[in-house]
């Protein structure tokens, strides 16, 4: 049995798309029947059920219930949902309006998702009180939409409010001009990064650029489908979680609290990048198995990666490896990857950086398998690529009456950019740091002890000693320097307030 | 009448005891549900040091299970062993420490600790004579850390006489099994040093090291916790069977420490065999004695090269002549280098029992200088990630403040310090 029990919130299209995935995944592996919700003929439920679902009824009328809620702007999607999962979710968790976001962020932060802002709390609250102890929160919604970004960050604004004590996971879709359905992706996305970075407590980052590359080179799907790029999310997920869903002798529960303290060395300093291995596609994996030390090199290969970078060229200040499956050559996998840890880029200021996790049961499509978060500073480089575009938009102001419209202000959208900004720099300046050998020669401590507020190692801190070698993420030239002083003034006018003032 | 309370705290903590039971068990000739296995089983041995015997001739390990995250603990409740223990010894339903000291320590910790010492006072009271705690844990996790070092304190203060022991698994140099073990170490072992009377320090690594080059397959973490098992077993050999020359806690509290916060030990094991089901393994005593010290065998890495040894102890169990002790003994402490003030020779103690398999068997204990390295690794990691504030909110946030956090590292410095100055 399970202390930590977990709840997962899908938000937007994205969102519920994966969670169906996911909960049709978990469900395979636990022996539960994805349609009814009960066990499978004559069979236990294997694992820790009660870890993501509740269990309901006795004997022979039992039935488990995903610790799940589902929340659109928008119907369709949900109800295709209901259709396929037969009576597996609870109707009253599923939650939608018939409108829309229309991908703007503004309509699912500020109007027309604050209106189920608090049937879905209800929804929680009651969740919550189905739990002995709440693990955490697992969000998946993609930022590039209106409902993911905009109500997505909307709830996880008001959760974390709320239950200040619970860890929230976000699971991040990132959107990429390739999987592009929304013009306005820019600008949802840099709207909720700030958000992400304030009030969720890791954000896991699956970059849709990175899936379709993967989907394409080491799936060989010639046009991967947004159900391919799905599977691709699921694996990773299922392989984060399935310590907190099974018990084994050797299976320590890495939950998510104990995974936040392991991975986020500095407040804010949360994005995660996911990587899988072995990444052979499911259906050959029955006939192709890689040893302990292969498995780790794949780990760490850039082309494992969940998102559009190159992690051996950043560093990585932490990250956690999750075994998965029969693994009698633990202690051998435990030696290749401290191997691998030489040859990896690591900060100087984290000597340790790994926290290692193993589960004995298996997944669906691999014997053994491995999963990876990781710290790595080169996340910046993913979410410049989309400040980049925003400030291509931003600088011919297009678009940007949708959001004006909805209430947002041109002060509020710069202060919001320039908070990004300086999580980018934050990146930067840990990057840089890590490089230096010498001990002495690290950002003044001091200052950012004194500075202790929640971006500590943005703004207030003195600029790090060393110099801008190349600048890479360096936000836009003429507005970076500009907007971080006139930043702090313009700050105070923050979302929040702008909803309160809307609803006045 | 001398009896031990075993306190198991954390996943590591459980994993050893799963290990530590069945041996003893099979020593004792009980079976895993702790029934006699034979009528002739319980002669000649003294099992109420680790047993209480209830009713219908059942004997209940006196041991305390706690962890933070039931997993292991419910393993072996639904294992061979699952009749064993009472439900009144374990302490599981609660949310993991999270890896974080400050939340075993503080958060969790402040939830059950009142629990678990109603535990400890009621197994204290079917005691005759208490010797001591055995307790068991490692250093860099959460539960293990940070519970056990509430726990460690906490039974100081109740019970200021007895002594305490832990078995002590600390980081290893090679791969962390989280990336905040620097501190949680270094907050463990400034509690240790204040509070225990012995810490047996063993570390993951130096027992994969053995566990490879001695086995003749790839070892798993079972052989490493069946290393641990049997270190704890021969440390309490000769309490529990006759011998002719015993040894109890105190005695090697008094023989083993030379200063007050200097007693942290390195245990090591011989021979390491497999035992499989083709009969004993036999060593010749002078190759037994020889593998004891053989620095390879140590089961922590520690720095053999520039330093000395302060003290030392030797256990042998089964089939051992006084004779041969005496005359491989003499070489032995010869070929070792110990401290010029140290003129005294090896403690030696001898049980006739052997450990399930082997014919005979050694353990050394010792106290080395070279065990400040392990402290020296752990103090400057902790100052890389303490000087750039990484993860230091994790532990602020759990009521750790800065400043207790750079007492522990300055305690464990200082603790290293002693050790050098020791030379």
């Amino acid at each position: 049995m399970k202390v930590n029990n977990n709840i997962v919130i899908s938000v937007g299209q994205a969102g519920i798309q994966i969670g169906a995935c996911f909960w049709k995944a978990v469900c395979q592996e636990h022996g539960i029947d994805f349609t009814t919700g009960q066990a499978l003929e004559g069979q236990e439920p294997k694992g820790c059920i009660n870890g993501f679902f509740s269990k309901l009824g006795d004997q022979s009328t039992v039935s488990y219930v995903p610790r799940a809620i589902m929340v659109d702007l928008e119907p369709s999607v949900l109800q295709e949902l209901k259709a396929t999962s037969g009576s597996l979710f609870n109707p009253a968790n599923i939650i939608h309006r018939t409108e829309g976001a229309g991908g703007n962020f503004a309509v699912g932060y500020v109007g027309e998702g604050r209106e189920l802002l608090d049937e879905v709390l209800g929804r929680l609250e009651s969740e919550v009180s189905k739990c002995d102890n709440v693990g955490g929160i697992l969000f998946l919604h993609s930022l590039g939409g209106g409902t993911g970004s905009g109500l997505g960050c909307l709830l996880i604004e008001s959760i974390k409010q709320k239950y200040p004590e619970i860890p929230i996971f976000s699971a991040a879709i990132l959107p990429s001009p390739q999987v592009s359905s929304v013009v306005t992706e820019p600008y949802n996305t840099v709207f909720a990064l700030d958000i992400l970075k304030r009030s969720a407590d890791a954000c896991i980052v699956f970059d849709n650029e990175a899936l379709v590359r993967l989907a394409h080179e080491r799936w060989n799907i010639e046009e991967p489908s947004l159900d391919d790029l799905n599977a691709l999310i699921t694996e990773v997920l299922t392989g984060i979680t399935a310590s907190m869903r099974f018990t084994g002798f050797l299976t320590v529960e890495i939950s998510m609290r104990e995974m936040i303290t392991n991975l986020v060395p500095l407040p804010g300093l949360h994005f995660l990048t996911p990587s899988f291995a072995p990444l052979t596609p499911p259906e050959q994996s029955k006939f192709e198995e890689i040893g302990a030390e292969q498995m780790i090199n794949a780990l760490f290969s850039d082309d494992s990666f969940f998102a559009a970078c190159k992690p051996s060229e950043g560093r990585y200040m932490a990250a956690a490896v999750l075994y998965r499956g029969v693994m009698d050559d633990k202690p051998n996998a435990d030696a290749a990857l401290a191997a691998m840890r030489e040859r990896i880029p690591l900060t100087s200021w984290i000597p340790t950086a790994f926290k290692i996790g193993y589960v004995e049961a298996p997944g669906i499509s691999h014997r053994k398998s491995t999963t990876m978060l990781a710290n790595n500073t080169e996340i910046a480089r993913v979410l410049e690529r989309i400040c980049t575009n925003f400030d291509k938009l931003y600088q011919r102001k297009a678009f940007l009456n949708w959001y004006l419209k909805e209430g947002m202000t041109e002060e509020l959208i710069t202060a919001i950019r320039a908070a990004v900004g300086d999580l980018l720099t934050s990146y930067k300046r840990a990057e840089s740091s890590g490089a230096s050998k010498a001990r002495k020669a690290m950002p003044t401590s001091a200052a950012s002890t004194t500075g202790r507020s929640d971006n500590m190692l943005a703004t207030e801190t003195t600029p790090a000693p060393a110099p801008v070698a190349a600048p890479v993420y360096a936000a836009p030239a003429e507005s970076a320097p500009q907007t971080v002083d006139p930043g702090a003034d313009v700050k105070t006018i923050s979302l929040r307030d702008l909803v309160a003032k809307k609803r006045l | 009448m001398r009896e031990i309370l075993s306190i198991h705290v954390g996943q590591t903590g459980n994993q050893i005891a799963d290990r530590f039971w069945r041996l003893i068990l099979k020593e004792h000739g009980l079976k895993p549900n702790g029934t006699p296995a034979g009528p002739q089983a319980a002669n000649n041995t003294h099992q109420e040091v680790f047993f209480n015997r209830v009713r219908d001739g059942k004997f209940v390990p006196r041991a305390i299970l706690v962890d933070l995250e039931p997993g292991v603990i419910s393993r072996i409740e639904q294992g061979d062993m699952g009749e064993l223990f009472d439900q009144g010894q374990i302490v599981k339903k609660l949310p993991g420490a999270a890896n974080n000291w400050a939340r075993g320590y503080h958060v969790e910790g402040e939830r059950v600790i009142d629990q678990i010492m109603n535990l400890v006072d009621d197994a204290v009271e079917k005691t005759v004579s208490l010797q001591g705690f055995m307790v068991t844990h490692s250093i860099g996790g959460g539960s293990g850390s940070g519970l056990g070092s509430l726990i460690v304190e906490r039974l100081r203060e109740r019970f200021p006489k007895k002594k305490i022991f832990t078995f002590s698994v600390a980081p290893s140099a090679l791969i962390s099994d989280s990336a905040i073990e620097p501190y949680n170490s270094i907050l463990t072992l400034a509690k240790l040093k204040d509070n225990a009377d012995i810490s047996i320090v063993l570390d993951n690594e130096a027992l994969f090291r053995i566990a490879k080059t001695k086995l003749s397959r790839s070892p798993t973490y079972m052989d490493l916790n069946q290393i641990v098992g049997l270190i704890m077993s021969s440390v309490t050999a000769s309490l529990r069977f006759p011998g002719r020359l015993n040894t109890d806690l105190g005695e090697f509290v008094t023989n083993l420490v030379p200063f007050p916060t200097n007693h942290f030990l390195c245990p090591s094991f011989a021979p390491m065999r497999t035992t499989g089901n083709e009969g004993l393994v036999r060593t010749n005593f002078a190759d037994l004695a020889r593998e004891t010290f053989n620095p390879d065998n140590f089961a922590c890495a520690i720095d053999f090269e520039n330093n000395v040894y302060l003290a030392a102890c030797a256990l042998f169990r089964g089939d051992v002549k006084q004779k041969e002790i005496d005359e491989n003994m003499a070489a032995i402490r010869k070929s070792l280098n110990f401290a010029t003030y140290v003129p005294t020779g090896i403690k030696i103690g001898v049980a006739d029992t052997p450990p399930e398999g082997y014919a005979s068997s050694g353990l050394a204990l010792v106290n080395h200088t070279g065990i400040s390295s392990v402290f020296d690794r752990l103090v400057d990691q902790f100052d890389i990630m303490f000087e750039n504030n990484a993860y230091t909110h994790w532990y602020q946030n759990n009521g750790v403040t800065r400043d207790q956090m750079a007492e522990a590292r300055n305690s464990v410095a200082d603790l290293s310090q002693s050790y050098k100055d020791a030379i």
